[in-house]
């Protein structure tokens, strides 16, 4: 029936990847596309929409050797055990940057839009701590989270959108396929950083009650969240204009805030917004202290994961101090998604399948 | 163990009930002879006395005297003997020590002893003065049954017994409360509670060591899922449809002696916003109530701190006549505004909880008082706003809306955590008290359903639980139980559409 055993159903997995995804990469995607993209960015996002259907593929392939073993012990059982403790330390170091640095974006976010008083400090330490209360809760307690929470976030938002359209000129998206092959593919890595949190799919597939559903389940999440992309980046462009997104920092918070609602009951709806953004937050960190709790705790080999979570705490805190201004942690996050994002999506699948493939290791192999 | 002698086992029950002038015992002799000894003892009021006079005291003095049984009869076990023709009842048993004896006597049966005889025999007798079968006064419903549990076990479990009419409806009697002894049932239909279900249920009622029971609530606290939560993980009610509709829904209803209230196990928050009387009325005003107290609820926690995180803290949320209306209405209020609300939520408070205490017709009235009078002078002194006035009635009033008292009490505490954390951080402090207290709810289960389903993991049920969330469906459409019920007897209406044959 229900499960006591931190499994989850692949609906709740599902769940959690949208939340997981939905972060800073979102509010600032438009731009990001439209740099080389221009009006096209749009087709920029499918393009990097379809890589992370490949990572995902990859991942889920990797996942499939041994789909019941963690992460650590599947790095462990294929590239020896050193490495895989190795990368899972490099791996939780990962998560643990992007949380600071959305912690940041956050932080800085919510000074100029809500409480331009309150000390960031302050900010970053209740995120912090009802984030890793949520994570100490478990994973069937996360996924729960998550499918209350999707429909908070979701359903408004594409509500606010859709009211949206009513106000843009399609004609900013004309004309369409103007863009070159090379300066398309410039534009989906530059949107591909959206897609940031996709390698927990690595950490997660063992998780779920049926580990080989895994795959299907989050090809299809990556095509509803390359969508929604698709959907508020063309509402955003039509909007404004593509030269006009590219100069904005968070062209998507401009946007909602510039949408006309009836104005019968809420004069301004920034601090709507922000509601959603306090949620999505809120959903990233505690995804990176628990999973990072969860990847350290198998690294050492004892202790319960919310002990880690004490650990990971201060680190997540204190780098998030370090990080200087929203144009720093942006290029941070490129920098980190085109390094370790991109390692751990895409390159440490394939090597573990090599290797896999090497010792003719895996479950369906030792089967035959 | 008993002796033969009828004066050692009199002077030992004796002793046991020294000073317990509720006793009441007689020795007699019976028989043609009057050679054949016997005893009674009852406690006082706690027998029906015409059962006890004319079934067994006039049977045993009269009859046996007109008919004496056999002295071959007499010669083994005189006691057998005289039950054969000296007892009319039915209900009766033989015990073979004291103590067992003097439970029997404790809980309103009369006891018999023979010389010559080493055992007991126990004749059910209970008939204590009860209030009998009152109506409802906590959970009124316009249409529906009006008859309450009261505070006879017995006639609670007949309450239910009488609305299902079938064999598999057990009832498991056990005896809780080392002192106290008190009765408690577990009444379930066997085909449809799930087997852990029950056991868990057993395993925790069974392990209450207690000198005493005295209400459903004991039970309640002792066998609950989280101590620590303020959240109800079991529905208590006093409408008797209510605990047998969980019956039929595969859930377990626990009876106690002296409580007018039964527990309902498992439970989760959305069987809380559920009444009775949601089944008795057309599925689209029923939803539309369902809706506003699910509204209601979200008000009852939510209103004063998002109040105040909006007020306070984003007041260019709020429409620009109304925000001028506001800061008017706040200019001659002295204290900040979440003082504001907690004086005047800490004083209705108070009001409510000197209402109960009051006799009814006075509670009344101090509602009107403290309502009306001290919420206008209050205002007219410039202690608060109106705006906060209507707040905190439009928060009470709310809560009032919802079904279950436990889960209303839960929110009457929370609400205090969201405004706590809205005063200091506006509306980022509003989303983090929201999100603990729904990290707390998703992390309560009540016997392993986890306490917001079918909100999270419907899938489990094929999402046929949502059709009694939110909204009601037309009842020919809620085809299956909810899950609390063995899936292998999910379906319990084979009914299609009404006039659905018809058209045919």
């Amino acid at each position: 029936m229900f499960s006591l055993n931190n499994k989850i159903s692949i609906r709740q997995m599902q769940a959690l990847l949208i939340l997981d995804i939905f972060g800073a990469g979102i509010i600032m995607l438009p731009r990001k596309a439209a740099e080389y993209a221009g009006q096209d960015a749009w087709m920029a996002i499918a393009a990097a929409a379809v890589f992370a259907v490949l990572a995902v593929y990859l991942m889920t392939s990797a996942a499939r050797l041994y789909p019941h073993d963690s992460f650590v012990s599947l790095v462990s059982r294929l590239l020896s055990k050193p490495a895989g403790k190795c990368i899972a330390v490099l791996f939780t170091a990962k998560l643990l940057f992007n949380c600071a640095i959305e912690l940041r974006l956050f932080g800085e976010i919510l000074r100029q839009t809500m409480l331009p008083d309150t000390p960031f400090a302050v900010v970053c330490a209740a995120m912090i701590a009802v984030s890793a209360y949520a994570a100490s809760k478990g994973y069937e307690a996360r996924a729960r989270i998550a499918q209350i929470l999707l429909p908070l976030i979701f359903v408004p938002l594409i509500f606010l959108f859709v009211w949206g359209l009513f106000d843009v000129d399609l004609s900013n998206l004309l004309p369409v396929f103007a863009v070159k092959p090379d300066k398309l593919l410039m534009g989906a890595a530059r949107a591909g950083t959206a897609f940031s949190g996709l390698e927990l799919i690595l950490i997660a597939a063992p998780f779920a009650v049926r580990p080989l559903a895994v795959r299907k389940g989050m090809i299809q999440t990556v095509i509803v969240i390359g969508a929604f992309m698709i959907f508020i980046t063309c509402v955003t462009i039509a909007k404004f204009g593509p030269a006009e997104v590219t100069r904005q920092l968070w062209p998507v918070l401009e946007m909602m805030d510039l949408i006309d609602l009836p104005r019968a009951f809420i004069e301004r709806q920034e601090a709507l917004i922000m509601s959603f953004w306090i949620i999505s937050n809120f959903a990233i960190v505690n995804s990176g202290l628990f999973f990072s709790s969860i990847l350290l705790k198998d690294t050492v080999g004892k202790g319960s994961h919310s002990l880690y979570i004490i650990i990971c705490m201060p680190v997540v805190f204190a780098v998030s101090r370090f990080v200087l201004s929203v144009e720093q942690a942006d290029r941070i996050i490129d920098l980190v998604f085109y390094t370790l994002g991109i390692g751990f999506m895409i390159i440490l699948p394939a090597v573990l399948l090599a290797a896999a493939a090497i010792r003719k290791a895996g479950e369906a192999s030792a089967k035959t | 163990m008993l002796s033969a002698s009828l004066d050692e086992n009199i002077k030992e029950l004796e002793d046991m009930f020294a000073d317990c002038g509720d006793l009441v015992h007689r020795k007699f002799p019976v028989g043609e002879n009057k050679d054949i000894w016997l005893y009674v003892a009852y406690i006082d009021m706690l027998v029906n006395r015409d059962t006890l006079e004319n079934q067994v005291i006039n049977q045993l003095m009269v009859f046996s005297w007109q008919t004496p049984p056999k002295p071959e009869a007499l010669s083994g076990d005189p006691l057998s003997a005289l039950i054969d023709s000296g007892v009319t009842t039915a209900d009766i048993s033989k015990v073979n020590n004291l103590q067992a004896a003097a439970d029997a006597i404790l809980s309103g049966d009369t006891i018999l002893m023979a010389d010559g005889s080493a055992s007991v025999l126990t004749i059910s007798t209970k008939g204590w003065p009860s209030r009998g079968i009152s109506s409802t006064e906590n959970e009124v419903v316009v249409q529906g049954s009006k008859d309450a549990f009261s505070e006879s076990f017995r006639m609670n479990t007949m309450l239910i017994r009488r609305r299902i009419k079938d064999t598999k409806l057990k009832c498991k009697q056990l005896v809780v409360g080392e002192r106290s002894k008190s009765s408690v049932a577990l009444m379930y239909l066997e085909d449809l509670t799930r087997p852990s279900i029950l056991n868990e249920a057993l395993r925790r009622v069974q392990s209450i060591d207690i000198d005493g029971i005295l209400d459903i609530g004991y039970i309640e606290q002792l066998t609950e899922d989280d101590w620590k939560s303020p959240f109800p993980m079991a529905q208590i009610t006093e409408r008797p449809d209510k605990a047998s509709a969980a019956i039929l829904e595969g859930r377990i209803v626990i009876v106690t002696d002296n409580s007018p209230f039964v527990m309902i196990i498992p439970a989760t928050l959305n069987t809380f916003f559920q009444a009775s009387e949601d089944y008795y009325q057309g599925w689209q005003i029923m939803s539309f109530v369902r809706l506003l107290r699910f509204a209601a609820g979200i008000m009852a926690v939510a209103l004063p701190g998002l109040y105040i995180a909006v007020a306070v803290y984003h007041p260019s949320m709020i429409p620009l006549l109304l925000l001028f209306k506001m800061a008017g209405a706040r200019q001659a209020v002295p204290f900040p505004a979440v003082f504001e609300i907690l004086l005047m939520d800490l004083a209705f408070e108070l009001l409510r909880e000197a209402g109960i205490r009051l006799p009814r017709p006075v509670g009344n009235a101090i509602g009107v008082v403290g309502g009306l009078i001290i919420g206008q002078s209050a205002v007219e002194a410039g202690l608060v706003s109106p705006f906060v006035l209507i707040i905190v009635a439009l928060t009470a009033i709310a809560g009032f809306a919802i079904p279950h008292i436990k889960l209303v009490n839960s929110f009457r505490l929370i609400k205090y955590i969201i405004l706590c954390f809205s005063s200091m951080l506006g509306l980022l402090g509003f989303w983090i008290g929201t999100l603990l207290v729904l990290i707390h709810l998703v992390s309560l289960k009540s016997y392993g359903f986890p306490y917001l389903f079918p909100f999270v993991s419907g899938d489990v049920n094929g999402y046929s639980d949502m059709k009694d969330t939110l909204f009601r469906a037309p009842l020919f459409n809620m085809k299956k139980r909810p899950i609390f019920a063995r899936p292998d007897h999910s379906e319990r209406i084979h009914t299609s559409k009404p006039n659905a044959a018809a058209k045919e």
